[in-house]
């Protein structure tokens, strides 16, 4: 069965990784560059926030690819409490140019998800994971929901 | 004239020679002799060749010829011989040295075939010999002259030994391996022997004309002894060109089969090696392949480089054997080895034969595979993951290493699969297997029991299992994405410490498995560790097994009846049968707390057919116009003697069909099942009532009603009890009460324990009520009371 169609899926996790700050940060460095390097393979492009020990991604690829990436995710015990946030179908790709972009929460969102910079910008001062969240939400949810309007509003 | 004297030098025998022979005719006498040496050579050849009758008739034309050869050489260089005076020949001598010659050859060849020694091969040549000096002899004799013949003793004592050892050595020399000395050596000794008789003999020769002395009458003349000669000579050439086709097609037929050897074991899958003393002389592509090597480069090889792993002995020995073949690139391929020792034309070879054995070797991996491990998942199976636990609880005794059992099981798998399809639900499976393997830390592996079960077997104490318990838990817990489906699942895992809960692989999977049901009763997503009090429970309820298959022979089980009433007018219109269990010690025990083990021990399909006679039976002492409803278990529908079980029941009752009303609970119907449908289609024709119970309360109501048509819905009691004080709980009862009319169905609702509820019921429509309000469940002898009470009623009114 091939799904053609383009998906695109949210999580949120906290992260077990053991030592101090900065080799947490290392480790997760490294981890946005393997799972990167990987994911362009694969077809896969996204972003991933760190935050206040919490990791949020969104992976938009194939259907087989997303799923593929994701079960790996959830084989993998350095991520905790994980939850499945969203899982839609896409019309394009938001992080085209990006096979894993670690976004920081201070840096600008909107060059992340350009499409969303009027949502995204003003609530760039709240690090918080679950501002994160929802600001990641509403970019996606943006992007998915209007080819739905387009297509059922006429 | 010619005189020889006494005491004559070499140099006088060459002048005899030249002076007194015709040139040409001694030459004609040697090119026949060549001529007769190759073709009675070649002929021999072909016999050696051929077999059977020709090999025998070709044996005796090679030895006539032999013969032929000699007397014709010897006649024709008498013919030359011009002595001065007139001559003849004597036919009978001349045909009898002939056959002489002849015999001699044969018994030669008789003595020398088969014989290696060269002393007797020598002894064949001197028979050989012999014969050819009698020739000569006798040839010499049947010349006649007009005149004297004398002979000198020395030439003649002489020249016979020298010419018998040559021919002797020609027949040694003649079985020799060297092809040169064999091919040149042995014509040229026989011509020497020959030679060395001939030129004796003559030189011996002392001749004397005398006129007086005449020809006998019977002498031939040496013209028409040349004829003969001529005729012999030239049967002589024939044989020769004969033989020589003969050796042309033979080579040529060698060369032939030898390539179509070559061809054929080119084609050979098999890699084929022959070998002379060890060596390699010849491979074919197979075996270049198979070694790398290629063909040119495996001839003169020794054949053990190649078997490194057989030593000299095995290779010299073995019939078949399994070893390794050292490949050109230094790999080392499995081969079986077979050996034979063939006649590859005249010689004693070894033909080496190498199977590939890597494609055997793979199968062999794979059934060892499927009888060890699960197909689906690749971990250990039941079997074997079970002889792994029995080695570990072994060793456990010596190097007293903890070690830990956990027993996985998915929780609602089956929903799973009824939902989502079977694909999707290998597919979880596969997965679960994968996200298992990510909890195990060293010196742990996992196993797949069969069906949605898990094991783990970890080293480490109860802390360590704990955390892979939890980690499984947390890891099993987390979505599955499948086809575009967010397939939710959690698990439920018992886990049971060695030694402290088993010393053996039998005590640590049944505690494992308590703990795991624990869990899962629990409601599952959990993980608990074994306590012995679960054995505690177990045993009970294993008592609590023993005795419900018994009750029923014992007659501790009973029906109870409640009543169904109008809501709007509180006639009575039935009654539900109950069955209740009358425990001797533990007293009245409701269907919640039996029936569910009655299903899974299989004994409700007895207890369903009691508690339907029964209460079949009980209703014919109703008034007519009561019906009776029986609840029916999920596998009572499944059963395919279900719609004739019932049947046959209302028969030999005579209670009427439309009196009879069979409830069956959503989860009953969840299946989808043929055969359920199949049943309810058959009584619902025979006019028995179906309801749906416990309305709202399952997954999807709403779809069931559209594929059967209930005759009755029964609102479950939890939407009731809050009537009419909540809002939401109204509105549901009146949709479905509505729902109910639309569909043309009688709407019951259950659990009525208030007069606002029997009022509100009876103004929404609904045209049915059950519940304390009008009676709890009570015994046969009551509700007949109950009934009874108003059919005399009825009957004083």
């Amino acid at each position: 069965m091939s799904d053609a169609r383009l998906y695109r899926l949210l999580y949120r996790s906290e992260a077990a990784i053991p030592g101090s700050g900065q080799t947490v940060e290392a480790a997760v460095d490294g981890i946005v560059r393997a799972s990167g390097e990987a994911n362009a393979a694969a077809g896969i492009t996204g972003s991933l926030v760190f935050t206040a020990g919490t990791f949020i991604q969104t992976l938009e690829g194939p259907l087989e690819a997303v799923e593929a990436t994701f079960e790996r995710i959830c084989r993998d015990l350095r991520h905790r409490q994980l939850q499945l946030l969203a899982m839609t179908t896409a019309d394009r790709r938001v992080f085209a140019e990006w096979a894993m972009v670690r976004s920081h929460p201070g840096m600008d969102l909107g060059r992340i998800c350009p499409a969303a910079d009027a949502v995204c910008e003003p609530q760039l001062q709240q690090t918080r994971a679950a501002e994160a969240i929802r600001i990641m939400r509403i970019a996606l949810l943006s992007r998915a929901g209007q080819p739905k309007a387009r297509a059922t509003g006429s | 004239m010619f005189l020889p004297a006494k005491g004559i030098e070499m140099q006088t025998v060459l002048t005899c020679l030249q002076e007194l022979h015709d040139q040409r005719l001694l030459a004609l006498a040697a090119a026949i002799c060549l001529i007769g040496v190759y073709a009675s050579f070649t002929i021999a050849q072909h016999a050696a060749r051929s077999e059977g009758k020709d090999r025998r008739n070709w044996v005796i034309v090679s030895i006539v010829a032999a013969g032929c050869t000699s007397w014709a050489t010897h006649m024709i260089a008498l013919l030359a011989f011009r002595p001065g005076m007139p001559s003849a020949f004597d036919p009978v001598l001349m045909v009898v040295s002939l056959l002489v010659v002849i015999i001699a050859i044969a018994l030669g060849m008789l003595k020398a075939i088969g014989q290696r020694g060269r002393a007797n091969r020598f002894r064949a040549g001197l028979v050989i010999g012999l014969g050819i000096v009698a020739l000569h002899y006798l040839g010499q004799a049947s010349y006649l002259v007009r005149g004297h013949i004398t002979f000198d003793p020395v030439f003649v004592l002489v020249s016979i030994p020298i010419s018998l050892v040559l021919y002797g050595m020609a027949v040694v020399v003649a079985a020799e391996r060297n092809r040169l000395v064999r091919h040149f050596g042995a014509p040229m000794l026989l011509l020497m022997g020959i030679a060395v008789l001939h030129i004796g003999g003559m030189a011996s020769l002392g001749l004397e004309f005398d006129p007086r002395v005449g020809l006998p009458a019977h002498a031939i003349a040496p013209e028409v002894a040349a004829q003969l000669v001529g005729a012999i000579s030239f049967s002589l050439i024939v044989l020769a060109v004969t033989g020589l086709r003969f050796s042309i097609a033979a080579a040529a037929r060698i060369r032939r089969d030898r390539q179509r050897l070559n061809e054929l074991a080119n084609i050979a899958l098999e890699g084929l090696a022959i070998c002379d003393d060890g060596v390699i002389v010849s491979a074919n592509d197979s075996l270049a392949k198979l070694s790398g090597f290629r063909r040119e480069a495996l001839v003169g090889r020794p054949i053990s480089a190649l078997l490194p792993t057989l030593s000299g002995n095995e290779l010299a020995y073995l019939d078949e054997a399994d070893a390794t073949l050292a490949g050109a690139d230094g790999t080392a391929l499995p081969v079986r080895v077979l050996r034979k020792d063939v006649m590859l034309g005249r010689k004693r070879q070894t033909v080496f034969a190498f199977r590939d054995q890597r494609e055997q070797l793979r199968t062999e991996a794979r059934i060892r595979d499927l009888a060890f491990f699960d197909t689906l998942t690749g971990l250990p199976n039941r079997s074997h993951f079970a002889d792994m636990l029995v080695r570990r609880a072994e060793t456990f005794r010596s190097d007293r290493r903890p070690f830990v059992l956990l027993l996985v099981n998915l929780d609602r798998f089956k929903w799973v699969n009824e939902t989502f399809g079977h694909r999707v639900g290998d597919e979880l499976l596969r997965r679960t297997a994968q996200r298992l393997r990510a909890c195990i830390r060293e010196g742990g592996f996992a196993g797949r029991l069969g069906g949605d079960e898990f094991a783990l077997l970890l080293a480490g104490e109860a802390a360590s299992a704990e955390t892979a318990a939890a980690d499984v838990v947390e890891l099993l817990a987390r979505p599955f994405l499948i086809d575009g489906h967010a397939v939710p699942l959690t698990a439920s895992i018992g886990i049971a410490v060695g030694p402290d809960d088993g010393v053996d692989e039998e005590e640590l999977m049944r505690a494992a498995d308590l703990a795991r049901s624990r869990a899962k009763e629990e409601g599952g997503n959990a993980y608990r560790f074994f306590e012995a009090e679960m054995n505690e429970r177990a045993r009970r309820r294993q008592i609590l097994e023993v005795e419900l298959r018994q009750a029923l022979g014992l007659g501790q089980l009973e029906v109870y009846y409640q009543p169904q009433v109008d809501p709007r007018t509180g006639d009575f219109q039935g009654a539900e049968a109950l069955v209740r269990w009358n425990h001797p010690e533990h007293g009245m025990i409701g269907p919640d707390r039996f029936i569910p083990l009655a299903e899974e021990i299989g004994l409700i399909g007895a207890i369903g057919e009691w508690v339907l006679q029964t209460a079949c039976t009980e209703a014919t002492s109703w008034p007519s116009e009561l019906s009776v409803a029986v609840n029916l278990s999920p596998s009572q529908l499944r059963d395919r003697d279900l719609a004739e079980t019932v049947l046959a029941i209302l028969e030999l009752t005579g209670l009427d069909a439309h009196r009879l009303e069979l409830e069956l609970t959503e989860s009953a119907i969840i299946q989808d099942d043929e055969t359920t449908y199949g049943n309810m289609r058959t009584l619902q024709a025979a006019g028995v009532r179906v309801s749906m119970d416990d309305f709202g309360t399952g997954y999807s109501s709403l779809s069931y009603l559209r594929r059967f048509p209930f005759d009755k819905l029964k609102i479950d009691r939890s939407f009731v009890q809050n009537i009419p004080d909540d809002a939401d709980s109204v509105a549901i009862v009146q949709a479905v009460v509505t729902l109910g009319r639309k569909l043309g169905m009688t709407v019951t609702i259950e659990g009525v324990e208030t007069a606002e509820q029997q009022h509100f019921a009876a103004v929404e429509g609904c045209t049915q009520i059950q519940g304390y309000r009008i009676s709890r469940p009570v015994p046969a002898g009551a509700i007949r009371t109950m009934f009874g009470a108003i059919a005399s009623e009825r009957l004083r009114a």
